[in-house]
C-alpha cells in the first residue's frame, strides 16, 4: 500500500513539473509578454526597463528557474489588471467555485441515483426511456447553450430566476443546474447499467426467493453492490467538477476562478492566466491522487497492477 | 424452461431495448442521425454553393429578422437575421465548415498520433512502453477545459492554435485503449507467422496489427467527433476559439446572448445545430461500435 501511494505522489509530481514546463515555454513562445502589455508605452526604454524588471533579458533556465523557486515560494506574479499579487486573487475568488461544485454535486446525486435505479427497476417502461433520452441529451449538448437556454426559459419567459451574480439561492439554482447536467446523464446511465447487472446475479435470486421483500432486495442488496462502481465515477466527478466549472460560471457570470482564468485569458493578464491554471491543475492533480489512494485502499487489487 | 430462467430471459430481452430502437433503422443503421450527419458533411465541403446568403457581409438594414415561420419573418431569411443582420442560415452552413475542418484535422491528427505510440507501446513494449505510457498518463492527468483556455489565451486565439491545442487535449485516450487492443491481438498467431515468415518490427506494426486494431480507431474517432465540436465551439464561445469574422457556431451563440432578451433566435438556432450534429455522431458512434466491434463494450 505504502509503495503505491509513494508512486502514485511521485507520479503526480512529475505531472506538475510537466505543466510549469509547459505554462513556461509556452508563455516564451507566445511572444514576449512585456510587448503585449506594454503596447501603451511607445517608448523602448520603458520597455526595456519593464524587461530588466521582470528578469526577461535573462537566459531561459534561470528564469525558468526563478519561476519555480518563485512557486515554492508562493510568489506567483502580480495580476497586471488588479495590481494585486495573482495568488491572492485567486484565493478570493476559490470558495464561489467551490459553493457552486458542491451545489452541483448534491444535485447530481440527489437526481442521478434514484433515476438510475428506477431505470433499472423498470427496465424499458417509460421512466426508463425518458431517461434514457435525458441522458444521451445531456452528453450531447454543449453546457453553455444549455445554460443560456435555461436563462431564455427562467428569467426571460418565465421571469422565476435571475439571470446572473452570486448571492442568493435562487441565484445559484441555475448554474448548479447547468454544470450537473452533464454528469448527472453520465452517472444515471452508469447507475442504471451496473444496477441492471446487477440485478441478474445469483444473489439476487437468491434473496428474492428467500423471499426478501422487494424493497429491501432492492436496497440492501442490489444497490450496496452497484455503490462500488458508482463510487469509482462520483470520485472523478468531484475531482472534475471545479474545474469544469469554467464555462458555466462564465454564462452565468458567476465569480469562480473558472471566470477568473477566462478573463484573464481575455485580457491577456499573463501571471494571473499562469497562476489560475496552474492552482486549478495542483487541485486537479491532489484530487486524483488522493482519489487514486482511496480506490487503492478499498479495492486492494489496484494496488498491484 | 423454469420460471427462474424464464425471469432471466425475460431481463436479458428488456435490457437489449435501446434507444436505437426507438429510431428507424436500415438493417440497424439509424438513418435520422446518418441523415444529418451527411447533410453536416454537406455543408462542411460545399457550404460556399448552397448558402443563400453572405454569411460575413454587415447589413445593417435587415437585423434581427425572425425565423419565417414567426411574425416579421420572410422567406428571404428563413431561419432570420442575427444582429449585424447576417443570415442566420448562411452562417450555419459556413460554421459547419469551420466545424468540420477544425473536427476533422483534430480526429485525424490525434487519432495517428494516438496509434503511433498505441503501436510503439503495446508491441515493443519494455522501456518504450513505460515511457511512453508516461507521458500518456501525464497528459490525461491534465483537466481538459482549463489547460485548453490557458493555452488559447497563451497562444492567441486562431484556427491552427486551436487545432492545435485540440489535439494535445484528445489525443491520450486514444493511445490508451488503443494500446490495450494491440496488447491483445499481439499474441495472435498470425504476428507469430509473420516473425517467423521474418517481417521486420515495423512491418508487422503496420501491416499487420494496424488493420486490426482500424475498427477501433474508427469508433473511438466517430465518438470523439462530437466532444470535438462541443470543444471547439466553447472556446469559440469564450473568444478562444475561432477568431470572428469567420461564423463559428460557437461564437454565433455568443454574438447571440446579447440579443437573448427580445431574440430568441440568434443564440438558439446555432445550439441545436451543435446538438443536432453531437447527438448524430454519437448515436451513428453507438451503431458503429455495435458493428465493427461487438466485445468494445468498455465505451
Amino acid at each position: 500500500m505504502q509503495r503505491y501511494v509513494l508512486k502514485r505522489v511521485a507520479q503526480g509530481i512529475i505531472v506538475l513539473f510537466v505543466v510549469t514546463i509547459i505554462i513556461f515555454v509556452l508563455g516564451q513562445l507566445s511572444g514576449a509578454p512585456v510587448d503585449l502589455m506594454t503596447r501603451h508605452f511607445s517608448t523602448p526604454e520603458v520597455s526595456e526597463q519593464l524587461r530588466e524588471r521582470w528578469g526577461l533579458d535573462e537566459s531561459l533556465p534561470v528564469q525558468y528557474w526563478r519561476f519555480i523557486s518563485g512557486i515554492a515560494r508562493g510568489d506567483f506574479g502580480e495580476s497586471v489588471r488588479y495590481g494585486q499579487p495573482a495568488l491572492e486573487v485567486w484565493l478570493t475568488y476559490l470558495p464561489n467555485t467551490l459553493i457552486l461544485a458542491t451545489a452541483a454535486m448534491s444535485i447530481v446525486l440527489i437526481i442521478s441515483i434514484p433515476t438510475g435505479i428506477l431505470s433499472a427497476i423498470r427496465v424499458g417502461g417509460w421512466f426508463d426511456k425518458f431517461a434514457k433520452i435525458f441522458a444521451i441529451m445531456g452528453q450531447s449538448m454543449p453546457e453553455y447553450w444549455l445554460g443560456l437556454m435555461l436563462i431564455l426559459a427562467f428569467s426571460i419567459h418565465l421571469g422565476w430566476l435571475p439571470t446572473s451574480g452570486m448571492g442568493t439561492f435562487q441565484q445559484l439554482l441555475m448554474p448548479a443546474f447547468t454544470l450537473s447536467y452533464y454528469f448527472i446523464a453520465s452517472l444515471t446511465r452508469l447507475t442504471r447499467s451496473t444496477m441492471l447487472d446487477v440485478l441478474d446475479s445469483d444473489y439476487i435470486k437468491m434473496a428474492r426467493i428467500k423471499g426478501v421483500p422487494e424493497n429491501l432486495v432492492i436496497v440492501k442488496h442490489a444497490f450496496k453492490n452497484a455503490l462500488v462502481s458508482i463510487l469509482s465515477l462520483l470520485g472523478v466527478m468531484i475531482i472534475s467538477l471545479p474545474t469544469t466549472s469554467v464555462i458555466t460560471e462564465v454564462v452565468f457570470r458567476w465569480p469562480g476562478i473558472g471566470r477568473l482564468l477566462v478573463n484573464a485569458a481575455l485580457e491577456r493578464d499573463f501571471p494571473l492566466v499562469r497562476t489560475c491554471f496552474l492552482l486549478i491543475s495542483v487541485g486537479y492533480i491532489v484530487a486524483s491522487i488522493v482519489a487514486d489512494i482511496l480506490y487503492a485502499y478499498v479495492d486492494p487489487r489496484i494496488r498491484y497492477k | 424452461m423454469n420460471p427462474s430462467q424464464r425471469v432471466a430471459d425475460i431481463f436479458k430481452r428488456l435490457r437489449r431495448i435501446s434507444i436505437r430502437k426507438a429510431i428507424p433503422t436500415i438493417k440497424g443503421l439509424p438513418i435520422i442521425p446518418a441523415v444529418i450527419l451527411l447533410v453536416f458533411v454537406i455543408c462542411g465541403l460545399f457550404g460556399k454553393w448552397i448558402a443563400p446568403h453572405d454569411p460575413v457581409k454587415i447589413n445593417l438594414d435587415d437585423t434581427l429578422i425572425p425565423p419565417f415561420w414567426q411574425e416579421g419573418g420572410s422567406t428571404k431569411y428563413i431561419l432570420g437575421t442575427d444582429g449585424m443582420g447576417r443570415d442566420m442560415l448562411s452562417r450555419l452552413i459556413f460554421g459547419a465548415n469551420v466545424s468540420l475542418q477544425v473536427g476533422f484535422t483534430v480526429i485525424v491528427f490525434s487519432g495517428f498520433l494516438g496509434t503511433v505510440v498505441a503501436l510503439l507501446s503495446g508491441y515493443l513494449g519494455g522501456w518504450v512502453d513505460i515511457i511512453l505510457m508516461r507521458v500518456v498518463d501525464i497528459f490525461l492527468s491534465l483537466p481538459a477545459i482549463v489547460f485548453s483556455i490557458a493555452l488559447a489565451a497563451l497562444m492567441g486565439p486562431s484556427k491552427k492554435n486551436l487545432i492545435f491545442i485540440l489535439v494535445l487535449v484528445m489525443w491520450s485516450p486514444y493511445a490508451r485503449i488503443l494500446r490495450g487492443a494491440v496488447l491483445r491481438i499481439k499474441n495472435d498467431d498470425f504476428v507469430d507467422l509473420a516473425i517467423v515468415a521474418g517481417a521486420s518490427k515495423a512491418r508487422i506494426m503496420f501491416r499487420h496489427i494496424f488493420p486490426n486494431i482500424f475498427n477501433t480507431l474508427v469508433v473511438l474517432a466517430t465518438l470523439q467527433l462530437g466532444q470535438v465540436i462541443i470543444a471547439e465551439s466553447s472556446l469559440s464561445y469564450m473568444g478562444l476559439g475561432v477568431p470572428p469574422p469567420e461564423p463559428a457556431w460557437g461564437t454565433m451563440i455568443f454574438d447571440g446572448t446579447k440579443q437573448l432578451l427580445m431574440h430568441w433566435w440568434p443564440a438558439t438556432i446555432p445550439g441545436l445545430a451543435i446538438v443536432l450534429v453531437v447527438l448524430s455522431g454519437n448515436l451513428f458512434g453507438d451503431w458503429l461500435r455495435v458493428r465493427l466491434d461487438p466485445k468494445f463494450r468498455q465505451l
